[in-house]
C-alpha cells in the first residue's frame, strides 16, 4: 500500500474547493474554519470571483413574502442561511422587486399609502431611501410597479457592488394614462417623467406580477392582453408595445421574463403543463408566440398547480401556486418543496462568499484581508466582541462621508435601541392594564408590540411568544366582557 | 492534424513505472492534453506520462474507455437500441462505482484528472470529495485533508460565534 499524499496541490485544493454548493452558504464558512490557509483562499477575491464564474448564476438563498399582516418577511431556503427574518425599516414595508442582490420595497403608511421607496442591500448591511416620484400622488394614482437593477459599468451580475443602482417606477392614473421614471443612485434624483397612454383603451399596470429586464428595457405587465408596457432605459422612454395574446391565457395568468438568450418571453400555466414561450418573427415579419419547453407539473406537485408566481435563477427554479401552497419547481431536476402559504413572494438570489473580515476573530491580525471595503471594519472590531449591532453603528460613521446607505443604517440602529425600549414600555403598560382588568386598552398596548415584535423578529420567533400570550389574552377577556 | 477515420487507431501510453497501454486513439483523446499532443503531431510512437503511475493510469484509461462519446465508429460498447436518457443514467451508476476507492488512490486521480485534462472525470472525482467534505465536521474534513488545523481554541471560538448562523 503506497503512503497516502500528505495533502493535495494548492491548486488542486482550489478545484476541489470550487465546488462547495453556492445555495448552502453555510459550506464556505465552514470551510474557512478548517485551518488559516484555507480561509485565506477561501476569503481571497481570486477565488472569490472563480467562485462565481464558475457557478455561474447566483443561487436562490430564500424569498421574501409580502403578507397582510406582517407585511414583509425573509424565508431561508438553504439549511443555514446568513439571513435573519427581518426587514431593514421601522415601518410596515412592502417588497416591489428584487434583482441583483438588492430589494427594493415602499414604505407604508396606517391607511395603505405608500411613504417612500427602500433600496436594500441585505448582504453589504445597507439601505438608502428614496422619495417617491413626484407623479405617484395617492390615491389617484393606484396602479405601480417598479423596478430594481444594478447599474455599475460593465457588471456581469454576478456579484453587483449593490451601488451605483438604478429603480424604475410606473404608475397608472385613473385614466388609465402611464407614466414612469428612473431614480440613478449616482445623480440622486429622478429623471423627467414621461408618459404613454392608448388612443381607446386605459391602461392599468399590473402591481403584484414580477417584472423582467431584458437588455436595456424593463417589461411590466398590463390589464391588457394585446400590449406590454416597456420602460427604455437608455432614452428613459415609456412605450406600449404590442404583442398577440397568448392562447388562453390571460395576462394575469403568465409571467413575463427574460429566456435563456436573453429575449423576452413568458411562462404561462396550461392546466397543469408550464410552457415557456418567446416570441418570433415570421416571414412576414409578424410576430407570433412559440412554445420553448413545455414541463408537466402534474406528477411532481402534490396538489395542481393554480398559477405561477414568479420565478428565479434565470428560468430553472419556478414559484408555483397550489391549494395547499406555494412551491418551488426546480425546472432540471424536477425538484419540488413546498415553501410558502402566502402567495406574493418575491425571490433573492445572491451569492455569498466569507469576507475576511466577518472570518477573522476579533483578537487576531489577519495579514489577509485583502478586501479594502471590509477592512474598514477590522479596526472597530476589537472592542466588544460580540456585538455586530455595535460594529454597524460604527461601520456607519467610518463610511458616510461617501454612501448615504450607511448613514441610514446608523439611523437605524439608534432607532432599534430606543425601538425596544418603547416596546418594552409599551408591554408593561399593556401587562398593568390587563391586572388592572382594562381589556380594551391592554389590547390595543399588544396589538402594537405584537405588530412591531412581528415585523423585527419574524412572525414565529420565540421572542414573540409573550407577546402572543398576551395579545390573546386581552382579547378573550375583553370578548367576555362584552358578553 | 491526426487522421479523421482513425475508428481504429491506436495509441502507445506510457507510465514512468515502464507498463505500457495500447489504446484506441478515441479513447485517449477524452484528454485534452494527450489530444493536443497528438493534433500537434507529438504522438509519433508512444507518448509518456509523467508523474502517473500505471495503477491509476489504467484507471483513467477504464473511465477514459467507459465515457468515449458511442456516436463515432469507435467500437464501445453501446447498442443503438439504448434510450441516451437510460445511457446516462448507466453511466452515472457506473460513475459512482468507479469512484469507490480509498482516499488515496482518488487524489492521485484527481491530480492525473488535472494533468489530463480530462474535465468529467476531474468533476466526478472533486465533486465527491466535496460532498465528502460539506457532510462531515470540520475535524473530519482535517484528518481527511491531512490538513492541521493552526486556529488557536480562542480564535475558532470567536469564529463560531460571530457565524453562527453557519454553524447550525
Amino acid at each position: 500500500m503506497p503512503p497516502p499524499p500528505a495533502t493535495l496541490p494548492d491548486e488542486l485544493l482550489e478545484e476541489i474547493l470550487l465546488r462547495l454548493p453556492p445555495d448552502d452558504p453555510g459550506c464556505l464558512f465552514r470551510a474557512s474554519l478548517v485551518c488559516k490557509p484555507w480561509r485565506s483562499r477561501l476569503t481571497g477575491p481570486a477565488f472569490t470571483r472563480l467562485y462565481r464564474e464558475f457557478h455561474g448564476a447566483p443561487p436562490l438563498l430564500g424569498f421574501f413574502e409580502n403578507d397582510e399582516t406582517v407585511l414583509c418577511w425573509f424565508s431561508p431556503l438553504p439549511p443555514t442561511s446568513p439571513f435573519f427574518p427581518v426587514h431593514p425599516g421601522k415601518c410596515s414595508l412592502f417588497v416591489l422587486d428584487s434583482r441583483h442582490g438588492l430589494v427594493l420595497s415602499n414604505t407604508i403608511g396606517p391607511d395603505g399609502e405608500p411613504l417612500c421607496l427602500i433600496v436594500w442591500d441585505p448582504v453589504g448591511h445597507r439601505q438608502w431611501r428614496l422619495p417617491l416620484p413626484d407623479f405617484v400622488d395617492w390615491p389617484t394614482v393606484p396602479d405601480c410597479a417598479a423596478a430594481v437593477l444594478c447599474a455599475a459599468d460593465g457588471c456581469d451580475h454576478l456579484d453587483c457592488p449593490g451601488d451605483p443602482f438604478r429603480v424604475v417606477y410606473v404608475g397608472t392614473d385613473d385614466d388609465g394614462v402611464a407614466q414612469a421614471c428612473v431614480y440613478s443612485s449616482e445623480s440622486r434624483a429622478w429623471s423627467p417623467v414621461t408618459s404613454c397612454e392608448h388612443p381607446d383603451l386605459p391602461l392599468h399596470v399590473i402591481s403584484s406580477r414580477p417584472n423582467a429586464l431584458v437588455g436595456d428595457a424593463v417589461y411590466f405587465l398590463c390589464h391588457q392582453e394585446t400590449f406590454i408596457l416597456q420602460y427604455d432605459l437608455l432614452n428613459q422612454e415609456l412605450s406600449m408595445i404590442y404583442w398577440p395574446p397568448l392562447p388562453k391565457c390571460k395576462c394575469d395568468e403568465y409571467i413575463v421574463m427574460a429566456t435563456e438568450d436573453g429575449e423576452l418571453g413568458c411562462a404561462t400555466l396550461k392546466e397543469s403543463k408550464l410552457e415557456l414561450w418567446s416570441m418570433e418573427a415570421d416571414a412576414g415579419g409578424a410576430v407570433k408566440w412559440v412554445t420553448r419547453r413545455v414541463v408537466d407539473l402534474q406528477n411532481l406537485l402534490p396538489s395542481p398547480p393554480r398559477f405561477l408566481v414568479c420565478c428565479a435563477n434565470g428560468v430553472h427554479v419556478f414559484f408555483a401556486r397550489t391549494d395547499l401552497g406555494t412551491f418551488t419547481v426546480e425546472l432540471n431536476s424536477g425538484r419540488v418543496k413546498k415553501v410558502s402559504s402566502s402567495s406574493e413572494v418575491i425571490p433573492y438570489m445572491r451569492f455569498y462568499t466569507p469576507a475576511p473580515s466577518t472570518m477573522a476573530s476579533s483578537s487576531e491580525n489577519i495579514e489577509t484581508a485583502q478586501d479594502e471595503h471590509h477592512d474598514q471594519l477590522l479596526p472597530h472590531s476589537t472592542g466588544d466582541v460580540g456585538d455586530e449591532k455595535e460594529k454597524w453603528v460604527e461601520k456607519g460613521e467610518e463610511d458616510c462621508e461617501w454612501e448615504d446607505g450607511w448613514e441610514e443604517e446608523a439611523e437605524e440602529e439608534k432607532w432599534e435601541w430606543e425601538g425596544k425600549k418603547a416596546l418594552k414600555e409599551l408591554f408593561d403598560k399593556g401587562s398593568k392594564a390587563i391586572e388592572e382588568e382594562q381589556f380594551v386598552h391592554a389590547k390595543h398596548c399588544f396589538h402594537d408590540v405584537l405588530e412591531s415584535r412581528v415585523l423585527y423578529y419574524g412572525r414565529l420567533s420565540p421572542m414573540c411568544i409573550s407577546t402572543y400570550y398576551k395579545y390573546g389574552y386581552a382579547l378573550l377577556y375583553k370578548a367576555r366582557e362584552q358578553r | 492534424m491526426a487522421t479523421r477515420e482513425a475508428g481504429k487507431k491506436m495509441i502507445m501510453l506510457k507510465s514512468p513505472d515502464g507498463m505500457e497501454f495500447e489504446v484506441e486513439e478515441a479513447v485517449a483523446m477524452e484528454s485534452q492534453t494527450i489530444r493536443k499532443m497528438i493534433e500537434d503531431d507529438c504522438a509519433d510512437t508512444a507518448i509518456l506520462i509523467p508523474n502517473i503511475n500505471s495503477k491509476i493510469l489504467s484507471r483513467v484509461i477504464e473511465y477514459c474507455n467507459k465515457h468515449v462519446p458511442t456516436t463515432g465508429a469507435t467500437g464501445a460498447a453501446a447498442s443503438d437500441t439504448v434510450a441516451p436518457a437510460a445511457l446516462a443514467e448507466d453511466l452515472k451508476i457506473w460513475d459512482a462505482e468507479f469512484i469507490k476507492v480509498n482516499r488515496a488512490t482518488r487524489f492521485n486521480l484527481i491530480q492525473a484528472a488535472s494533468y489530463l485534462n480530462i474535465k468529467g472525470l476531474l468533476d466526478l472525482t472533486s465533486q465527491t470529495t466535496i460532498d465528502t467534505i460539506s457532510d462531515n465536521s470540520l475535524e473530519e474534513i482535517r484528518s481527511f485533508l491531512s490538513t492541521k488545523n493552526d486556529y488557536l481554541p480562542e480564535e475558532e471560538q470567536t469564529i463560531r460565534r460571530e457565524n453562527q448562523w453557519a454553524f447550525q
